[in-house]
């Protein structure tokens, strides 16, 4: 599904060189459920923006569904991005001008189908994140949790085959989470997506299928 | 794709209401005054009165005649003299009138003075332009050429001198001359500059003979021909005259004629750049207008930018989520200007009813004479190009650097 080879990233800052991820190999297989782990700062949402094509390495290769990145030109990866990946954010990251519903749609903008069409998707993935009753209110309107289902259902509408999420439950408490967790975890088995989740919570951590721990920006085997 | 682009246009726009209002009151304001302007402008080139004929003629309004030492220079309206002994020569036109700019004209109502304007005719004056005839008639060609003291006024004008009598046949005296009326027209706008008056007489009824003399004195010419194809044939035919074949009663003293026969366009750019030239330049004219549209609109614009960057921070969660979700930057480019489109639009509205209000305002205070502003088709082609530019101007940097914003700092929320 997903294969880093080679991965390194070096920030250049005022003739400082920062080396955030240095010589990663990865392969995540399709269906899986895995975790990445570290300490503040190894350079785990550094390897997941990299995984998201958010951003580019400064060496080595990416190849998703078996096709290598040649070119991280906007138009590009931004059509990757769309098509293949879904996003789950620490600090959900909706659009509070925007009612639940259209904050799910987002994605499907960007592709070329119809306003009815899209609705209709939009529901579905309100439905399977247990919030079909909350499509007309603002995300200020809900609770944590709820935003965090919104923000899934949002990730999800699109029926992208990666999901990537970055410390999903790290703004909500342990009951809030646990229900995060428990979607993300039938997202998985039932609908065969494959889950790259960062986290810091060793207990959610034990639920995936394997964990990759990151330490000063390398793999720790 | 629109209507979501719109509903987070429309939530932003409320979200900072004093911004908001700011922004909308200097584009509101920018495009009124621009659309009052353009809007007189093009009652101006293309008027609903009498001159609704200028298709199809030109006009003589400025003369420059120089000495044979170049030492000496007169510019201003032609004379009668020169109208006379040279255009009255030209063969292309169908037809040819000779008439005054307007003048004065004091008349006594019940012993009270009252001021019109006057201004002295020929009979073809009424053929090449199309009054709105009231009551009566205008002159023919028999009563100009013996001399008839006769006169046609304006429908306010007939309201003063007559109240509510009938004016047809009645005699009044204006500067000293005893005239009778003999047909009303409706009220000229003071913009239509060759048709505008009160009072219209023939100019063979003059006190005296002395406008006969002189190249350069309040006079003007038009002319005519019913095929408008005609007019470049007739602009050359004038300025081949004044350089090969000009008549002149001291040839030492008025050497040179310098002039031209102008549409309304290039009859502004002469009078506005004051071309003495056989060409009026409204190309220059059209330069300048265009370069003081967008100097004017360029203010509001930098501050409509600078507001729309400021916004960019607090936006800057959106524009990552949207270009994590997969929005390519020339999609978020497109978002925000047609986010700008909307705001300006608004503007627009508001400048449209403010223009409307204040050219409605100088219509019934006739602060400009018998002015009539009427919002053509043109009116609103000249505002939504005006919107538009506006929004293009003052949108695209803003998105241009919004969408260039790295995803990752976006979602962060840093700039």
């Amino acid at each position: 599904m997903l294969r880093l080879e080679d991965i390194s990233k070096t920030y250049h800052t005022d003739k400082i060189e920062t080396i955030a991820l240095k010589d990663i190999n990865l392969k995540v297989n399709k269906g899986e459920f895995i975790s990445i782990m570290g300490p503040s700062g190894c350079g785990k949402s550094t390897l997941l923006n990299i995984m998201g094509l958010l951003d580019a390495p400064t060496e080595g290769q990416i190849k998703i569904a078996g096709g290598a990145i040649e070119s991280y030109a906007d138009k590009n990866v931004a059509q990757l991005r769309n098509q293949q990946i879904g996003f789950i954010f620490q600090s959900f990251h909706l659009i509070n001008d925007l009612r639940v519903i259209d904050n799910v749609e987002l994605p499907l903008l960007y592709r070329k189908i119809s306003a009815k069409q899209r609705r209709l998707l939009a529901n579905e993935a309100l439905e399977r994140v247990g919030l079909k009753a909350r499509t007309e209110h603002f995300p200020s309107q809900l609770s944590g949790g709820q935003q965090q289902r919104v923000a899934i259902a949002r990730a999800i509408v699109g029926r992208p085959e990666l999901l990537l999420a970055d410390e999903p439950t790290g703004n909500l408490d342990s009951h809030m989470g646990n229900e995060i967790m428990q979607i993300l975890e039938s997202l998985n088995k039932d609908d065969g997506t494959t889950i790259v989740m960062v986290t810091h919570d060793n207990e959610l951590a034990l639920r995936t299928e394997r964990i990759v721990r990151v330490c000063d920006g390398q793999l720790i085997h | 794709m629109f209507k979501n682009y719109l509903m987070t246009a429309w939530k932003v726009l409320l979200r900072r209401k004093v911004f908001s209002f700011i922004s909308l009151f200097g584009i509101s304001i920018t495009l009124a005054i621009l659309l009052i302007l353009s809007t007189v402008l093009d009652n101006f080139l293309y008027p609903s009165g009498p001159e609704k004929t200028n298709k199809n003629f030109l006009s003589i309004n400025r003369l420059t005649i120089t000495s044979q030492d170049k030492q000496r220079t007169w510019s201003s309206k032609p004379g009668y003299q020169f109208l006379n002994e040279n255009v009255s020569r030209l063969k292309s036109p169908e037809k040819v009138s000779f008439f005054t700019e307007f003048n004065d004209g004091a008349s006594f109502v019940q012993g009270e003075k009252i001021t019109n304007k006057l201004r002295r005719t020929d009979s073809v004056y009424w053929q090449i332009l199309d009054f709105n005839l009231i009551q009566g008639r205008v002159y023919t060609t028999e009563e100009f050429n013996t001399g008839k003291m006769v006169a046609v006024i304006s429908q306010t004008t007939s309201k003063e001198i007559f109240g509510s009598q009938n004016p047809i046949n009645q005699s009044f005296t204006v500067n000293n001359q005893s005239f009778q009326v003999i047909g009303v027209v409706e009220d000229v706008s003071f913009f239509e500059s060759i048709a505008y008056s009160d009072i219209w007489v023939p100019y063979t009824t003059s006190p005296s003979t002395s406008y006969k003399i002189g190249l350069t004195s309040g006079w003007s010419a038009l002319l005519y021909h019913s095929n408008k194809q005609m007019l470049p044939e007739m602009q050359s035919e004038y300025i081949n005259l004044l350089q090969e074949d000009f008549i002149s009663p001291d040839p030492k003293t008025y050497h040179t004629a310098i002039g031209g026969a102008d549409t309304p366009l290039e009859n502004l750019a002469r009078n506005m750049i004051n071309a003495e030239n056989y060409q009026a330049e409204s190309n220059k004219l059209i330069s300048l207008l265009i370069f003081l549209v967008v100097v004017f609109m360029l203010l509001p614009s930098i501050n409509l930018i600078n507001l729309n960057i400021s916004r960019i921070m607090e936006r800057s969660s959106e524009i990552g989520v949207r270009k994590a979700f997969g929005a390519s930057s020339n999609q978020l480019v497109l978002q925000f200007i047609v986010e700008n489109i909307l705001i300006t639009a608004l503007g627009g509205g508001i400048a449209l009813f403010l223009s409307w209000l204040v050219l409605w305002q100088v219509e019934v205070s006739q602060l400009i004479p018998a002015a009539q502003f009427s919002f053509s088709v043109n009116t609103f082609i000249y505002g939504f190009s005006m919107v538009l530019t506006f929004a293009l101007i003052s949108g695209t940097y803003p998105a241009y650097k919004m969408s260039k914003l790295h995803p990752v700092n976006a979602l962060k929320g840093g700039a």
